[in-house]
């Protein structure tokens, strides 16, 4: 970009000011009310062009300014020399060197400087000033808190204020680890870190008792000294400065504009900005010792989005740590000392229990204090039954019911509806002999009510009132049922099944509890090869595909087909769904087609037996479709099949013919036919934005496939403007989709020209889509990986191999996380960074891994990745 | 380092003479923000990466009496921060050109360790936008404002309405006529 020189004054302030006035009103409007609007209000043909060319640079404008400063600060401000101590000495002692910084100030080592004692102390100096008020109360809390005497709190030794008038503590200096390092590092297992954390619980007792909250307990405030004494730091501390209402930590996330910093360890009251008590205390120790029992947090809290943490921790329930175990990735720092399969057995019961309950939402319904919680916790240790009862969804359905208002009118009616004709049929079914049927029938009832308020069922126009409404009819019929047919277990479990299915079907944040609920409710009534135990392992397996852990949720699937196909009761749709499911976990896992194919064909011809399943036939073939290369003869019979089922069987419009014409097009272009291609995957944008509007992520969605085409069909220029279009909506978006925002990231960045600048932003945008994936999708998932070696590619050709070798090394720190040793992805990123270390002048490491993965390509016959072999052996050569 | 207490003073008197308060609190929230910049810029740890809007935030901590303040003092101390941390990017961008021209180009690392960046392509960049800006000023001072606390000060739509005195709607408008002019400017 050239320096900013204005070659003509086109616009002045008044000419802006009758131009604003144009714009102001046309900025509502699409391309034909503008010109309408234009010709009736504006009469000045020169200003009527400049405003039209004005208007015309909507892509480009919207991408101006909307890179975080933080993309030209890094690169242009120097890094500052060794930050200096601010003072020489404070009091008697004389600061040594900066150990810790946070959010509310820096702290030091410092020693006597009057030689008094050999005594080493920790002086935190706070980054505000305080008012002469504010200092006056700080001073008597100071005395308050310098009397907690006990041997795992770090004393508070000493206080003031600065020459300068900054407050300073003087604290007890502690040698020591941060709690899960610690425990990590030791290798302690989980006895030791219950004994553990039952003196960090004892601790805060004692606090607790001398009227003192914590407020901010986490790892970095919880030290372990070598001799493997707890201690803990900054007692009371942030109460302190919250005199001043500043803490971060304790500004209300919910209040628009404040600033939040540390959520990973938020309570829902501080969250609030609700009232903080000693129960606030508790909720921390709940997520401490989550972590410390499975190495992760309760949450997985996106770090940009901060309203979307918020909600997260205000409205979602963690996993059961039982079940997190099991999806920490080897390497994981707090966990690679416990064995998973043992540690999941050793959590499940108690230790789940007790950990949920110290996180509950609710203050009052939590652990009463730390003491409460290490009494629990040692009688669990001693083998006795624990006070923590599981939260039952019957309460959990209450709270939603409270949180969500009641409506009036349709929607009332509906609830009423629903509970009655639920409870009159239950009250029969105490009657007669078959219950199970009577039950049954108020199943059906209620799943038709459900059917209709969820629009993959076909209507389409329902509004977000009555979703909501049907929610809550769902879940108070449920807890009806549960309440009135406790005796009944096998009814019991056919409403939970109910409720799992619905709440799954409705997207709803709860689905994964009552699922879990349905499944031990299965585990322990029905016959296993029944169809409640089959229906709750298909949904268990579902969950497990949608987090991702497709080994589990595929040995799920297989239990699943294995039974069913040994079951007479087992109906063509449940199978060939089952078939269809593997496929697809299949698919997540990057098989082969071939193998999907197994199943997509035994799902298919039994489709075919019943003209019912006609909308199946047409998703098999569609996902058959997708599966082969576009040039394979078999897709554009699948794919026309696909399209006139769905024709005749869906509303014109119909986002699944939409995609019908995306494969489609797909097709054509592989034929060569590239205007007809791009003519289909026109159609099928323009369908998609008639189904959803054209902000909606699934229309952006198909918007970037037809961009990907342009850009691949030798037409990159015109793409790049489409592509920082839906970025820019992608990331308006009320509810951000980070992996689509990453692949159009993707998708941007390979289109950018090869220019210095081009390559310059290519960069940043995989260094973001990683990034981005990261966080959508944790730090293993391959797509973690791919930016990495899109970036490696890029250094490569620009020669920085060094920087191309680091960025080979990263993605495979990844990709064999969750890809085979011969997957392509893998192969191609051993590929490169053989390359770029040949490239980086490391021959003898280079050419000895190029060999290999060559040879690894000619035995696997991929012909496309010997030729590139071949080119770069010839290059490399000598 | 002196104590500042006099900032929240500047941000109290704001309604009164609002472009004089605002000139006389520049250049305290220059210095603090350019000193903490540039020790911690480069120094984010995974857990506690610091960015414009953490940056900021700390200068007010450090500046601002928080009993005094309200919330609209905040939102205001923002918005002198945006424009310090404009003069801030804008003068390193200046030296860094006399940098180039000197022969002398520090490379820079990313801290995504995927690569250097050019700081010559990024200053040339950020000079553009902000003559742009400049120009914009001239044309509406609004439009401008909106910008620069939205891209220098990182400051969410609601707090510039703060600052503004106008509708979130408003500012949300701004934004998007600010952009079409500055595009237009700068290809112009």
């Amino acid at each position: 970009m050239n320096d900013f020189r204005p070659h003509r004054m086109k616009w002045t302030p008044e000419r802006w000011k009758r131009a604003d006035a144009l714009v102001e009103a046309l900025l509502d409007l699409d391309a034909d009310a503008r010109t309408a609007y234009l010709d009736a209000h504006c009469t000045d043909a020169g200003l009527r062009a400049d405003v039209e060319a004005l208007l015309a640079q909507e892509p480009e404008a919207r991408t101006l300014f909307q890179q975080d400063v933080r993309h030209f600060a890094l690169p242009l401000v120097p890094d500052a020399p060794e930050a200096a101590l601010p003072y020489e000495q404070i009091g008697p002692y004389r600061l040594v060197e900066a150990i810790g910084r946070g959010g509310m100030g820096t702290v030091y080592r410092a020693e006597r400087a009057d030689g008094a004692f050999e005594q080493q102390v920790a002086i935190k100096i706070v980054h505000q000033y305080l008012s002469a008020d504010t200092l006056r109360r700080f001073h008597a809390e100071r005395h308050i808190l310098a009397r907690l005497q006990h041997p795992s709190i770090a004393r508070l030794l000493d206080g003031g204020q600065t020459s300068d008038d900054r407050p300073f503590f003087v604290l007890e200096y502690v040698d020591g680890q941060p709690i899960t390092t610690y425990a990590e590092r030791q290798g302690l297992s989980v006895d030791d870190r219950l004994n553990l954390f039952i003196q960090v619980c004892e601790a805060v007792r004692y606090a607790h008792q001398n009227l003192v909250v914590h407020r901010d307990l986490k790892p970095s405030n919880i030290l372990v000294t070598p001799e493997g004494r707890v201690k803990l730091l900054d007692f009371g501390i942030a109460k302190l400065l919250d005199e001043g209402e500043v803490l971060p930590m304790t500004a209300p996330l919910t209040q628009e504009g404040s600033r939040w910093l540390t959520p990973d360890y938020a309570s829902p009251e501080q969250v609030k900005g609700e009232a903080i008590t000693t129960a606030s205390d508790v909720y921390q120790l709940g997520v401490l010792l989550y972590e410390l029992l499975t190495g992760r947090r309760p949450y997985q809290l996106p770090e940009r989005l901060r309203h979307e943490a918020a909600r997260i921790i205000l409205e979602t329930q963690p996993e059961r740590p039982s079940t997190a175990v099991t999806k920490v990735q080897t390497g994981t720092p707090t966990t690679t000392a416990l064995d998973p399969t043992r540690l999941r057995r050793r959590l499940q019961g108690d230790l789940d229990v007790m950990v949920l309950t110290a996180l509950r939402k609710e203050p009052t319904r939590r652990y009463a204090s730390a003491e409460a919680l290490a009494l629990d916790l040692q009688r669990h240790l001693d083998g006795l039954p624990v006070q923590a009862r599981p939260d039952s969804l019957g309460y959990r359905a209450r709270k939603f019911v409270q949180r969500n208002r009641l409506g009036v009118g349709v929607a009332a009616v509906i609830l009423l509806a629903a509970l009655g004709a639920a409870g009159a049929i239950l009250d029969q079914s105490r009657q007669v002999r078959d219950e199970r049927d009577r039950a049954e029938a108020a199943l059906a009832f209620m799943n038709e009510l459900f059917k209709s308020a969820n629009p993959e069922h076909g209507v389409e126009d329902e509004t977000n009132r009555t979703d909501v409404t049907v929610r809550e009819a769902l879940q108070l019929a449920s807890n009806r049922v549960q309440r009135e047919l406790g005796d009944q277990p096998m009814v019991q479990t056919t409403v939970a099944g109910m409720v799992a299915r619905n709440l799954y079907g409705l997207g709803d944040s709860t689905a994964a509890d009552a699922i879990a609920y349905w499944g031990d409710l299965t585990d322990q009534h029905a016959d296993p090869f029944s169809k409640d135990a089959r229906g709750a392992l298909i949904f268990r397996s579902h969950l497990l595909r949608n987090a991702g852990d497709y080994a589990a949720a595929e040995s799920l699937m297989a239990m699943v087909i294995d039974r069913a196909e040994r079951s007479a009761d087992a109906t063509v749709g449940e199978l060939a769904s089952a078939y269809n499911d593997m496929a697809g976990i299949y698919f997540y896992q990057g098989r082969p087609a071939e193998d999907r194919f197994r199943y997509y064909r035994k799902a298919i011809a039994l489709y075919r037996t019943d003209s019912t399943y006609a909308g199946d036939v047409a998703t098999i073939s569609a996902n058959m479709a997708d599966a082969l290369p576009h040039d394979a003869p078999e897709k554009e019979a699948l794919v026309r099949e696909t399209i006139a089922i769905w024709e005749r069987i869906r509303p014109a419009d119909h986002p699944d013919i939409a995609l019908g014409y995306y494969h489609l097009a797909r097709v054509e272009m592989a034929k060569g036919d590239t205007a007809l291609g791009l003519a289909y995957s026109a159609r099928n944008v323009a369908m998609n934005d008639a189904a959803y509007g054209a902000d909606n992520n699934t229309a952006l969605f198909f918007k970037r496939r037809h961009a990907d085409l342009l850009y691949s069909n030798g037409r990159r220029a015109e793409s790049v403007p489409i592509f920082r279009d839906i970025l820019s909506q992608q990331q308006q978006a009320e509810v951000p989709d980070l992996t689509e925002i990453a692949s159009t990231m993707q998708s941007l960045a390979k289109a950018l020209p090869q220019t210095p600048a081009g390559d310059a932003e290519r960069l940043d945008l995989f260094a973001s889509a990683s990034a981005l994936f990261r966080d959508a999708k944790g730090p293993n998932d391959y797509r973690v990986a791919v930016p990495l070696v899109s970036a490696a590619n890029t250094l490569h050709r620009l020669g920085r191999n060094a920087e191309a070798v680091a960025a080979t090394d990263r993605a495979m720190a990844i990709l064999p996380h969750t890809l085979g040793p011969e997957h392509d992805l893998l192969l191609f990123t051993r590929f490169r960074r053989a390359t770029a270390l040949l490239g980086d002048g490391q021959r003898a490491v280079g050419q000895a891994e190029l060999t290999d993965v060559c040879d690894t390509f000619a035995r696997l016959e991929r012909t496309d990745q010997v030729a590139m072999c071949e080119e770069a052996q010839a290059e490399y050569a000598d | 380092m002196p104590a500042t207490p006099d900032v929240t003073q500047l941000l109290l008197d704001i309604p009164d003479d609002r472009d004089a308060a605002y000139e006389a609190l520049l250049p305290l929230v220059y210095d603090e923000l350019h000193r903490i910049a540039r020790i911690q810029l480069h120094r984010g740890s995974a857990g506690d990466t610091l960015n414009a809007t953490a940056l900021v935030h700390e200068v007010y901590l450090r500046l601002v009496d928080q009993t005094r303040a309200q919330w609209n003092d905040r939102a205001h101390f923002y918005a002198v921060a945006a424009k310090a941390m404009r003069r801030i990017l804008i003068d390193y961008a200046r030296r860094q050109k006399a940098q180039k021209r000197g022969g002398n180009q520090p490379n820079v690392t990313l801290e995504e360790g995927l690569g250097r960046v050019d700081p010559w392509a990024r200053a040339d960049e950020l000079l553009s936008l902000d003559a742009a800006l400049t120009q914009l000023a001239t044309l509406d001072a609004r439009l401008a404002q909106v910008i620069e606390c939205r891209f220098f000060g990182d400051m969410q739509q609601d707090e510039i309405a703060e600052v503004l005195g106008c509708s979130v709607r408003t500012v949300r408008r701004s934004e998007t006529k600010a952009r079409l002019l500055l595009q237009d400017l700068m290809s112009g």
